[in-house]
């Protein structure tokens, strides 16, 4: 059971944004889709909850039809794959715990649920959710304008991680911070899968990234797939792009790190 | 090829005024089928979601607190104005003595919902886009809908009704607001006997004229909750894009409203003229 | 959004930063040579730009006023012989200068905030600055004379245009001909309505670029302080043009 693509193809307008792609997400593992600005990449993620619709092809999510789905259906499908934005997409008006707690209101979750959850265990969830994150008790009355960006980040994190989805589905997580938080929320998401032992798609730049903690690396060029490989089959890879990546991405570590990223089979 | 435009001066000619007569008439054609599928959605949202009556109910508060002070102030400036231009041209006619009725339908089944139409769209419509614009390029409202929440019945619908509904509240006090500032300029500055002014009014305004007021105001709230809201939601494209939405929302709230404006006074008219012959009514 | 509304003080100072601006295009109207070839180029984008909106805005205002108005004369004074005189002086002096007004703080307002204020929390006036560019020079004084021109010459056109439709309404449902309505028409229009209009046109047109520019400079917060200094600015103009409205009519039907 997991992520499957079948022959997807998307345009908007003249511009062909994917074409005829098609590949599968392992279970558990971390897949990272990479590639320049305006390939594709969270075009592709959005397919997957029903945000956007294909022009050809499909989408299936555990076996069922995404993009044959109605409003109803796809409510199911967005339980199951929490996405996180590149903004962190915070509800100003509401504070962190009404933001954390939101997923677990709502009438579908509900209806989810063999009875809806009690106030005290929305806050024992809320609690634990953040406790994730490395945040505690003591944001919860604050408002989101009020938090840091670094801190919005994780608690929209955490917001997508209350519901207990299977799939995490990450649009450009470390785009636009310092290097000390890039860092951080790589380590989270890292240490999130193999906890929550969830399936993770990371859509992302960040070829570093991808190198210390992806299973499998999915590049996008030109409306198609430039590579699907493991991350050692990857550095060794013969493509031109890649290797430009590669090198780019190699030249800016601190030599210790470029050593044991080299050395690593 | 003979004859084809580029070798006929004359046709392309005629090609580019007639792309010049209609480009803007196939925009505002596009901009109108776009706000009402929008309602549409809306409306379908209303019929098959659950009500929202506390989100509602903060809107509605929220507004009107928000828009009193300009439209008491638009009120009293909008009817003192009035009143200067209608005095000018009555004293020409010595038909002074009809100002009070006059000034006073034309703020109820004209002026005042205009008004107030155009101040709910500056202040509460320009606000809703840039709220709904913000929210949107900012993926909070993706975020809701993952999150298993429809956007529209959570964020668009209490702003919309509550627009639609504190537009006839506002029409009311704005007309109040307006007769108190005509009266008083007509009396300071005029200088009418106030009696001589208020006799006038109830042969010129009825219930009749009163419909007419509140059926306009409820029809441009329609137009400012829609445009507003549907310009806010379809936003793109970073801060930019909030600022596209507003200018947008600005532009077609106004366009929407004078034109819904001409077909509302043509289409009321017509239906007093033809149910008022045949009920015998009188009124001005 | 918790807490977006602006508070009064701000409101404020934005006005003392549009005082401000008055007396820097005051400075610049005098001094150095003015940048013709950009004003221009701006006149004829705001003005052709318009032209379809202010048009068909101004045709349906036009006739659905005419309409009105004949209706309830009809209805009450039994007469349309008013008609020409009546709403040909309403038009010259508030219709057809409040409406393109109001639709110009749309178009005109609150695009120039939008533009400055993304200028503004993208950094791009600072960047103007550090190359010794004055950003009101840059900015604000060519749009301020396009402003005035081309508002004037809209508002010109807008009362033709409405003059128009209020022709072809009385001819088509009052029959009027045309010159009859011309010729009663005639009287009733004064210089001094001619001047009020011409008047209205200017200080609309140097209200709008300037609350706008003042509400762009004083942006900031990304895409929601885009959106809020555009709301501002669209509310704030409007509200002074309001006034300045009632100041000018006051002027010229009582004192003048």
């Amino acid at each position: 059971m997991s992520i499957r693509f079948e022959n997807l193809s998307k345009s908007f307008g003249p511009k062909t944004v994917l074409k005829d792609v098609s590949f599968e997400v392992a279970k558990g593992e971390i897949l990272f889709i990479l590639g320049k600005s305006g390939m594709g990449k969270s075009v592709t993620l959005k397919h997957i909850v029903g945000v956007l619709k294909p022009d050809e092809g499909r989408v299936f999510v555990d076996g069922q039809d995404v993009t044959r789905l109605d409003d109803n259906g796809l409510a199911d499908v967005r339980r199951k794959c929490g996405m996180v934005f590149q903004h962190p997409a915070l509800l100003d008006s509401l504070s962190v715990y009404q933001n954390v707690s939101f997923g677990l209101r709502t009438p579908q979750f509900i209806r989810s649920q063999p009875r809806p959850l009690t106030e005290d265990e929305i806050r024992t969830r809320v609690t634990e959710t953040l406790r994730l994150v490395n945040l505690g008790p003591d944001i919860f009355d604050r408002y989101p304008p009020e938090i840091s960006y670094g801190m919005q980040k994780r608690v929209s994190l955490a917001r997508t991680l209350a519901p207990g989805p299977t799939y995490l589905l990450f649009d450009e997580p470390t785009t636009g911070l310092d290097p000390i938080t890039t860092n951080a929320v790589n380590d989270l998401v890292y240490e999130l899968s193999r906890k929550l032992k969830v399936t993770s798609v990371v859509v992302s730049h960040d070829m570093q990234c991808a190198l210390k903690i992806a299973d499998r690396v999915l590049v996008l060029d030109n409306a198609g797939i430039l590579a699907l490989q493991t991350v050692p089959e990857i550095k060794r890879s013969r493509e031109p792009l890649i290797r430009d990546f590669l090198a780019e991405t190699l030249a800016l570590l601190p030599p210790e790190e470029r050593a044991e990223l080299e050395a690593q089979p | 090829m003979s004859g084809s435009s580029k070798s006929n001066p004359a046709l392309s000619g005629a090609g580019g005024l007639a792309g010049a007569l209609f480009g803007p008439i196939a925009m505002t054609l596009h901009e109108v089928g776009g706000l009402a599928l929008f309602i549409q959605l809306i409306v379908k949202t209303a019929l098959t979601t659950s009500g929202n009556t506390p989100a509602i109910l903060e809107q509605i508060l929220s507004i009107v607190s928000r828009s009193l002070a300009t439209v008491t102030f638009a009120g009293t400036f909008v009817g003192a104005i009035i009143v200067l231009q209608f005095n000018a041209v009555l004293m020409v006619y010595d038909a002074q003595i009809f100002l009070g009725g006059l000034n006073t339908s034309a703020i109820v089944r004209e002026i005042g919902p205009l008004m107030i139409t155009f101040i709910l769209a500056g202040k509460i419509g320009a606000f809703t886009a840039a709220e709904l614009g913000t929210m949107r390029v900012t993926e909070q409202i993706d975020a809701v809908e993952c999150l298993g929440t429809n956007p529209v019945q959570y964020l668009v619908l209490p702003r919309f009704i509550g627009i639609v509904i504190s537009s006839l509240i506002l029409l009311a006090l704005g007309i109040m607001i307006s007769m108190v500032g005509s009266t008083f300029v007509a009396v300071v500055l005029a200088g009418m006997n106030p009696i001589q002014y208020m006799s006038t009014i109830t042969r010129f305004v009825g219930g009749w004229t009163l419909f007419c007021g509140a059926a306009k105001s409820l029809i441009y709230g329609i137009i400012v909750g829609g445009v507003a809201c549907h310009k806010g939601y379809t936003a793109r494209g970073g801060a930019r894009g909030v600022g596209t939405a507003v200018t947008q929302a600005a532009l077609y709230m106004s366009l929407f409203v004078i034109l819904a404006n001409y077909i509302t006074s043509n289409t009321l008219n017509f239906l007093y003229d033809f149910l008022g012959t045949a009920l015998g009514w009188v009124e001005g | 959004m918790a807490g977006s509304n602006t508070a009064t003080s701000e409101h404020l100072a934005t006005l003392k930063d549009v005082g401000i601006l008055y007396l820097e295009m005051g400075r610049r109207l005098f001094r150095h040579p003015w940048r013709w070839k950009e004003i221009l180029q701006s006149v004829v984008t705001m003005g052709i730009g318009s032209l379809p909106i202010i048009t068909i805005a101004t045709a349906f205002a036009g006739l659905v006023v005419t309409a009105e108005i004949a209706w309830h004369m009809d209805k009450t004074l039994h007469t349309v012989s008013m008609i020409p005189g009546v709403t040909g002086q309403f038009i010259l002096r508030e219709l057809g200068i409040a409406i393109p007004a109001l639709l110009l703080v749309a178009k005109v307002g609150a695009s120039a905030t939008a533009e400055v204020g993304t200028m503004k929390v993208t950094e791009q006036i600072d960047a103007l600055k550090l190359l010794k560019i004055d950003p009101i020079d840059y900015l604000v004084f060519p749009r301020f004379i396009a402003s005035i021109i081309s508002i004037t010459c809209l508002i010109f056109f807008s009362i033709a245009v409405t003059l128009t439709c209020a022709i072809l309404i009385s001819v088509t449902r009052f029959n009027f001909h045309v010159f009859e309505f011309i010729l009663s028409l005639r009287p009733y229009i004064y210089m001094k309505d001619l001047g009020g209009a011409l008047a209205k046109g200017v200080v609309f047109g140097s209200i709008i670029p300037l609350v706008s520019c003042a509400y762009g400079f004083r942006c900031k917060g990304g895409a929601e302080g885009v959106g809020t200094a555009t709301t501002n600015s669209v509310v704030t103009a409007t509200i002074l043009i309001i006034t300045m409205d009632f100041v000018l009519t006051w002027v010229f039907t009582s004192l003048i």
